[in-house]
């Protein structure tokens, strides 16, 4: 280590003349810099339609710590509002590859699309089946590909039954409720004939729903939805003539239509979000706690 | 001395190579000074060109047509970060920063000159290979004997810091 003992401090001048003298010179020199700079508003000249993806299984907030391949509905309601308020965006775009999710979860991202000012076009890549089809037909227009899959009109709630295995491993279910529909869907019990019938209730009041939020936005009957609400899919060829889909084609079709709808060039810019390591350490915390409900696996109810 | 007065410390002047705490402390206060004074101008068309919302601006940084031009401004940002270190510490063997914390730049072989400012300066520019220096330099200041930065060894400079003590009732106090 140096250390030298001194009695005075090396003779400067005083250093802030010079200081201001370089940080003025500096600044200037900068300002100049930045008038060469040539500057177009990234709102004119860059990304005036948003394209929002919904890929994977839809659901209200992610299961799963590392869950890329789920469709979080909260954060595309967010994506959504942000394309709303941002002045540039003058469409959006939902690139859609998704075989379904949640009842609720395709109910916020369809009212979030309505909501919105904006021409709003939906374009089913290779999946656009159940929640996902509802979700589709939210908004303005819908662009599928001849093979993409459509359709699938339905509601599911299946769940494996361990009951018969419990008991062939000497495993008893202790069952302590308050409320004798408590433990409805458990998977260590059967389910009797009565909450069967109830359950079936839930279901096809669901299914019900999911028809005539789908007539009513395709705005067709309720009665041509009807018979093809048999959970069944269909191609976007059959999905057009059913008038499910409004054309055929890929992105570049969209931007040709978006294009004329909007009279004037079209630049797709992307919105998505991005986990952070903190959000992702966040959800683990959250869904590690105890909550007072009905088996989860029970009340997943799926379209 | 008159009856009743106390006896004033003795001091001294010792110079000392300069801590991490203080070298950091120092730079902390020149990177504030860059961004709030110097290169201000420079974030203004920064802002202009790309979008404000955090998802459009990844993408028109990424975007082929958008990049090379956004990396030619944080390179132009570099060059003046770099030139705002080699001229103050060629002018005052110092910079803002290391004025405050007492730190000076003395050179081996007399007083640096300003292509040794330079090159202690080159961790400024973010290109490759500079910017290996954001690396090598914190640790080699940790880590290296001589707790010289690698741009100080090839520049053959050192960082000092002239402390004062005070000698007070027989102890020494900085």
């Amino acid at each position: 280590m140096v250390k030298n003992v001194v009695h005075t401090m090396p003779a400067t001048p005083s250093p802030w003349k010079t200081i201001i003298f370089i940080l003025l010179g500096l600044w200037i020199i900068a300002s100049l810099v930045a008038l060469t700079f040539t500057v177009s508003g990234p709102a004119d000249s860059f990304g005036n339609v948003a394209v929002i993806p919904i890929h994977g299984i839809i659901s209200v907030g992610n299961p799963t710590m590392f869950a890329s391949d789920m469709a979080d509905s909260n954060s595309i309601v967010k994506l959504l509002e942000q394309a709303e308020k941002a002045p540039e965006i003058k469409a959006i775009v939902l690139d859609i590859n998704s075989p379904g999710g949640t009842a609720v979860a395709s109910e916020e991202i369809a009212n979030a699309i309505k909501r919105s000012s904006k021409p709003t076009v939906a374009l089913v890549r290779e999946v656009g089946a159940s929640g996902a089809f509802w979700v589709a037909t939210s908004a303005d227009t819908v662009f599928a590909s001849p093979i993409s899959i459509t359709g699938s009109i339905g509601v599911i709630a299946s769940y494996l039954d361990f009951s018969e295995f419990i008991e062939e491993h000497n495993v008893s279910y202790e069952r302590m409720v308050a409320g004798r529909y408590k433990d409805i869907g458990s998977p260590f019990r059967d389910l009797t004939p009565e909450e069967r019938a109830m359950f079936q209730q839930e279901l096809d009041a669901i299914h019900q729903y999911f028809i005539e939020v789908v007539a009513e936005q395709r705005n067709l009957s309720v009665e041509h939805v009807q018979k093809d609400a048999t959970g069944r899919i269909f191609l976007g060829r059959e999905a057009l003539e059913l008038r499910y889909v409004d054309h055929l084609g890929d992105k570049y079709d969209v931007k040709s239509f978006l294009e004329k709808e909007l009279g004037s060039n079209v630049t797709f810019v992307a919105y998505q979000e991005e986990q952070s390591l903190l959000d992702m350490l966040t959800q683990l915390k959250n869904n590690a706690g105890f909550s007072i409900e009905m088996p989860k696996q029970t009340m997943k109810v799926w379209t | 001395m008159a009856k009743g007065m106390a006896k004033k410390p003795d001091f001294h002047i010792v110079r000392i190579e300069a801590t991490f705490a203080r070298r950091v402390l120092a730079f902390s206060i020149d990177i504030l000074i860059l961004l709030f004074i110097v290169l201000t101008p420079l974030f203004k068309v920064f802002e202009q060109m790309v979008p404000q919302d955090y998802t459009l601006a990844r993408e028109y940084m990424m975007a082929p047509e958008h990049a090379p031009l956004i990396a030619s401004l944080f390179l132009v940002m570099g060059l003046f970060a770099m030139t705002y270190f080699a001229l103050l510490e060629w002018q005052l063997q110092s910079t803002v920063g290391k004025l405050f914390l007492g730190l000076r730049i003395e050179s081996e072989i007399g007083r640096p000159s300003l292509w040794q400012c330079m090159v202690r300066s080159f961790f400024a520019l973010p290109v490759f290979p500079f910017v290996l220096l954001w690396v090598i330099d914190p640790l080699m200041m940790l880590f290296w004997k001589s707790r010289q930065r690698l741009s100080e060894i090839l520049s053959r400079t050192k960082t000092i810091h002239y402390a004062v003590f005070f000698y007070n009732n027989g102890t020494m106090e900085e």
